[in-house]
Order: C-alpha cells, then structure tokens, then sequence
C-alpha cells in the first residue's frame, strides 16, 4: 500500500529528523558551518526560539562607566523564515569631557542642567553632571522571496532622556553562481530627535552663566538615509569574502549641544572673560548635512579546526574625516570550548572644523568642534573572548577587552600656558561580558 | 565479470547516457549521469566512489585505523573526532531522542548473541541481559567534541553511512556537474538533479519475499522527481524457530528483535539520509510502522509482513 501524504502535515519527527538531516548534510559547505559556529543560522529543529543574552561592563578610567543587558530572540522556521527581537538596556554614568581645554587656573561651567561646576587647574574639564539609561528595541523579518532571493524588513526604535530614534530598514539578498555568490542590498531611514537637557544652544554663541536660556532653542531633530551594496562570495570550501559600500546621509542637528569650545588667548594661551563671571566658551556646531562613504571587506577562512577572521574599513565624509578600521580575530577551537583573541586598530583624521581651542580676535569659522572623537586618534582595542558551546546551538561565553584611545592635538595651538597642558588626553577602558545563548 | 571486486569501475551504456558500478558497503553501487558523454560519466563515476570508499574506510567496524575504531577501544577515555564524525554523532543523537531510545547506535554488541544466519539459534534471557549493560546512548559522554564511551560499549554508525554517502556523493555529483544523476547504492538513492525533460526517475525497488519456498521477487517502480528514497528491511536475515520468524530488527531498550514490523518499508523524502532515517524509525515501531509513516506525512511504500499470493 502506499500511503500517501496529501493534505496532511508533516509530523514533529519528520520535520526534526528534515532539519536534524539539513544540519549533517549541509555543514559540509564551509560557508554554512562558519555561519553555523557564529550562531546565526538557526540550525535545530527542535528549538523553534534561540535567544542570546549578555550584560556588559564598559568601564573608562575616570570617566564613564556604562552597564548593558541585552536580549536577542530569534524564531526561525524550517522554510527559512525568520523573526528577531531585540531589546537593550544601558545606563551610562560619570563625567564626560564637555570640550573645553584644561588651564593652568580652575574652571568654571554651566552644566546643561543650569547648575555650575568647576574644575582644577591643569586638569581636563569634564561635566560630572552625566547620567542617562537608553532603551533600545528592534524587530525584524525575514522570508524567502524564491529559492535564491531572501527579503528583510525591520523597524528599530530607542529612547533616551533627550533623544528619540525610530527607523525602517529593509534587505534584499540574491543567491546565485550556484549560491556561492549573494549579492545584498539594503536600504534604511531613520527619524531622531534630539531634546537635549535645557534646551540645544544656538551653535557657536557664548556659554551662559546659570539661569541665563537666552540662547537656547527646543528640540531638534535629523534624518538619517543610509544605502548598502554588498557581495559576499564563497571561496572554495574554506574561505568566505564580503565586500560592501555603504552610502550614508545625515540631514538636520548633528551637533552635540553639550560641547564647548575654550576661546583663548592667541598669546598668553589663557582663557579671556566671557559673558558675566566666567570664562568665553562656546558651544560647538557642525554642519547640518553629513554625507559619508564606507567601503568594507571581510575575509574568514576556516583552518582545520579554527577560524580566521581579518576585517578592513574605510571611511570617508564630507566632514573631512577620514577612517581605517582593522578588525582580526582568531578562534581557537579546543575539545569543548574555544578561546578567541581579538585586535583591533583605529586610525581616524580630524573633521576640517575640528579645533581644540578658538583663539581670540580670530573671525568665528562657520563650524567648530573641540570634542575628541572628531580629532585626530587612534584607538586600539585586545581582548579575547572565551566560549563553551554545549550542544543545540546553546554557549556561554566571557570577553574581556582593553580599550586605548589617544590622539594628538595639532601643534598650532599649544601656546603660551597650554604648551605644558594635555590637550588631548588618552581614554583606556576595560570592557567585560558575559553572554549565554540558549 | 559478474561481481565487481574492491576498488574496480565498471560502465555501461544505458539508453540516455552512462551507468557507472562499483562495490561499496557491502552492496552493489550505481550512478546513473544522464549525458552521452563518458569522459565525463567517467569522471562522475570516480568521485562518487572515491566518496563512498572514503565514508566506508572512515566508518566501516571493521578496520581498526579509523575513528570508529579509536573510539571503541578508548577503554572509557574520551576521543576527540573531526567535525564530520562530530556532526554524524550530533545526527545520531538527535535520531536516538526523537525514537525514544529505540535508534541506538551503542546497539551493536547485540550482534554478539544475535546472528542472523537463518539458524534457529536464539539467545538466552541471560545472555541478552548481560549485554543491555553496554547498550545505551545515554551512558555516553558526548559533548559536541569528544565522546567517551564506557568500556566495552561500541559505536557503529553503519545505520547512518550508507543514506549519508548516498547524499554526499549526490551533492558532489550536483556541485560538479548540471547533467543529473541518480546514485544508488544498493537500493537507498538519491537524484542529484530533475531530469531535464521534467520526467521522473523511473526507480526498480525489489522486495525479495523470504518466506521459506516463496523464492518470488515482488518488484515495483517508483517513480521518483527530485530528493531521496531508501528501503529497510529485514530481507534475508532473520532467524528462525518454531515456526516463528525472528526479524533482525532489534529494540536496543529490550535487546530482542521488534517484532510484527512489516517485511519492508521504502520511503521517498527531500534526501537520501531523511527517507532512510524514516524508514528505520518505522520498522522499529513494530507493527505500528504504516500507522507511524501516515502519521508524519511520508510518502512511502509498506509490503507487510505476511505476503500472500
């Protein structure tokens, strides 16, 4: 007799056992069991969820310390559907640069919540008043178009004291050349406003005493349009290559309202008086349009046991900054657990507005910045990571990193007492996480 | 002539193209490549049985220089293996949870007591007893890398490997070349491709009824599109004693043959290693197997226990 299986769904040992059997018979494909031991191919049947937690310490000496826990839960489906969710908690605390240069007598600020603070001479102001929790939340889909073509849409969405993002993104990848080439497109929008503590001061006027709002606005907002060309090629059974370009444009208030700018002396290198009792600073501006261009590659190989992975940025904007990014990583595979060392080297030049000080009797350019992330820096990251995966895709993993970021500040302006004042201090910070994926 | 010794080609011209034969796994092999061209039926032939030659070597009870054999003689120390083995004992695992214990591949120490000879040899309570303590996948210590198995437990993957290199060479078959092929390895087969025509593989699957003078053979064909069919059976070995018919079917959990399975059970499915799968978690339901295949919505084929006619 032969029984035929119109009409009917297939059972729960049927489906398992077709799944169980894809897992046998398709890990021989390197690209597949690179993707596998990176957890994002949904390889049990009878798991229908996964989900991938992890609570991280970001500490900087002195300075921030930032406390995540985060979420992700995917349900896949054997036809090659997928859902993720992804939800995110962090607190950032501590004191942050607020942009100004040291000097060799002590400061005072208005903070943005209108209270004043000062610093010690020769030290690096920073704004002790710093202190936010981010809530950070994103859904995404994923379907066969046809056997080849793969479709994603998603929606992401955070919230912060004095900031709100939402955004749609979308993806299209195509298999083809026997499914050892995709080809990706991807398309996102954003919408962020930005409200910031007291109000977002009128780019480049002068820091006000507390209580004084004259020159502060509302809220503001930008938009965001990002762009992604992708090829991602298999190489014989062992190596995967992906290349991407990324295409980037940000439209409306991209300033950071809570950065200042010393305006000093060209001489003497002292702060000069400013609007009633303290020094002349200003808050800083950037242009309202930012266009940038990423070119991305990545090469994984497989060895025998371990995985190799070299990445390469680079970035570049109409800001004028430049960016390289190196990104190594090796896994070390061990009976039962792996052990994986991480490197990572930075190497960004200022934006063409970047300035550490503003010097007096100079006429007021149209952009300024004294914030350090838009200076020139390197940043340079070790760490390693330590996982033991037991089985069904499920792992526990710990990862330590050591964070150093210095940079230098353009020798044009170290003048009179700033020669002897660090412009540009280093930032080290240590980085733990734990994770379990089950 | 006739018998195909270890290691030796054979091809022959078959109306749309070539068939390839060699001997592996105890069982006459063949890749059917649909294309007039030999050079490359020939090149076909010889990666498909250089990947059945390399999965017998490498899975195969009886050698002792291969992982199989390293495990089995770890005397309880744990064994690191590669990641095929790794992912065939994931597989294995998978199979043992989803029949409740009755796929094992720890089985195998039961062939000690029970020889399917056609002989009226049965073992005793005792004997079989003794044996169950070896017996169990859950007495070994599989961690996705290593595996340890208890001293004078063994493994054997030889319920896996056939289906398995049937596919594999299947998908070596696909990678190399558009022309479909269909492998088959004594019986289990899979398409590497459709035919070009859109017709269906016309599959022979013999059902040799082995009632005592009832030599018939009860031959069908299926007709096959894409994906893979395999047979398990108990064919022609059993044992035989009064008057009842002992199948080699064991149920690991009681280390005694299951008992009213039908004769034989083929099922068609997306692989190979998925149909045959089915079909042995099938048998060892017994005489529930029809009941346990209309139940997962397999297309399959069941001859009965009893053959009438």
């Amino acid at each position: 007799m032969q029984l035929k299986p119109e009409g009917r769904k297939r059972g729960k040992i049927a489906s398992s056992l077709a799944a169980a059997t894809c897992s046998l018979l398709c890990a021989s494909q390197a690209g597949v069991s690179i993707a596998a031991e990176e957890g994002s191919v949904a390889e049990e049947s009878e798991k229908a969820w996964t989900y991938d937690t992890a609570i991280q310490y970001y500490g900087e000496a002195d300075r921030v310390t930032d406390i995540s826990a985060n979420l992700l839960a995917t349900r896949s489906w054997l036809d090659g559907r997928s859902f993720t969710f992804k939800i995110g908690v962090d607190t950032l605390t501590g004191a942050s640069a607020n942009g100004a240069a040291p000097a060799r007598t002590p400061q005072t600020f208005t903070g943005p919540s209108g209270s004043a603070y000062t610093v010690q001479a020769r030290s690096t102001p920073l704004d002790p008043t710093f202190l936010d929790t981010r809530v950070a939340a994103s859904v995404n889909y994923s379907q066969p178009l046809t056997e080849r073509m793969r479709a994603a849409f998603g929606v992401t969405f955070s919230t912060e004291y004095d900031y709100l993002h939402g955004g749609l993104n979308a993806r299209l990848d195509w298999d083809f050349n026997q499914r050892s080439t995709t080809l990706t497109l991807g398309a996102a929008y954003a919408h962020d406003i930005i409200d910031p503590v007291g109000g977002a001061p009128i780019g480049l006027s002068d820091m006000r005493v507390p209580g004084n709002n004259a020159n502060k606005l509302g809220q503001d907002s930008k938009t965001i349009g990002d762009l992604l060309v992708g090829v991602t090629q298999v190489v014989g059974k062992r190596t995967i290559c992906q290349f991407n370009y990324a295409l980037s444009r940000a439209d409306g208030y991209q300033t950071d309202p809570y950065k200042i700018i010393s305006v000093v002396d060209p001489v003497t290198g002292d702060n000069v008086p400013g609007f009633g009792p303290i020094n002349l600073y200003l808050h800083e501006k950037r242009p309202d349009t930012r266009t940038k261009h990423a070119f991305y590659s990545q090469v994984r190989h497989a060895l025998h046991r371990d995985i190799f992975d070299i990445s390469y940025r680079y970035m570049t904007d109409d800001w004028g900054v430049r960016s390289h990014t190196i990104d190594l990583r090796y896994r070390l595979r061990y009976s039962g657990f792996y052990v994986q060392p991480h490197a990572r080297y930075y190497l960004q030049n200022a934006a063409d507005f970047y300035a550490p000080v503003l010097f007096d009797g100079d006429p007021l350019p149209q952009h300024a910045t004294a914030d350090y992330r838009m200076g020139d820096l390197t940043g340079a990251t070790i760490g390693v990571k330590y996982g033991y995966p037991f089985g069904q895709g499920r792992e526990w993993s710990l990862r330590f990193e050591y964070y150093q970021q210095s940079g230098t500040s353009p020798p044009e302006y170290s003048v009179g007492s700033l020669q002897g004042l660090d412009l540009f201090p280093d930032v080290d910070a240590l980085i733990f996480q734990g994770g379990y994926r089950f | 002539m006739g018998v195909a010794t270890a290691r030796e080609l054979t091809l022959r011209r078959i109306a749309d193209g070539w068939a390839g034969e060699f001997r592996a796994m105890a069982s006459p092999c063949e890749v059917l490549v649909l294309d007039g061209d030999r050079g490359l039926a020939r090149e076909i032939l010889g990666r498909v049985s250089d990947e059945a030659w390399r999965i017998e070597a490498k899975l195969s009870r009886y050698r002792d220089d291969n992982i199989i054999h390293r495990i089995n003689h770890a005397s309880g120390s744990a064994v690191e293996v590669d990641e095929e083995t790794g992912r065939m004992l994931d597989f294995a695992q998978t199979l043992y949870e989803l029949s409740e214990g009755r796929f094992d591949i720890t089985s195998g120490v039961l062939r000690k007591v029970w020889k399917f000879d056609g002989s009226d040899r049965i073992p005793s309570d005792d004997e079989v007893e003794a044996l169950l303590e070896q017996i169990g996948w859950y007495r070994v210590r599989w961690d996705g890398r290593s595996i340890a198995l208890q001293p004078e437990m063994q493994i054997d993957l030889g319920g896996i490997g056939k289906e398995y290199a049937v596919d594999r060479a299947a998908r070596l078959a696909a990678d190399f070349t558009e022309v479909p092929c269909l492998v088959n390895f004594g019986g289990d087969l899979m398409c590497s491709r459709p035919r070009l025509d859109g017709t269906p593989w016309r599959v022979g699957i013999e059902q040799v009824d082995t009632l005592p003078g009832a030599q018939e053979a009860v031959g069908r064909t299926v007709r096959l599109t894409a994906g893979g069919l395999a047979t398990s059976g108990d064919a022609r070995r059993f044992l035989l004693k009064d008057g009842v018919r002992y199948p080699h079917i064991l149920d690991p959990r009681r280390g005694r043959p299951v008992m009213d399975a039908p004769r034989s059970v083929t099922v068609a499915a997306a692989t190979c290693t998925e149909a045959g799968m089915l079909a042995t978690l099938a048998m060892l339901e017994g005489a529930g197997a029809a009941a346990f295949l209309e139940g997962q919505g397999a297309t399959c084929w069941v001859t009965p226990s009893a053959v009438r006619g």
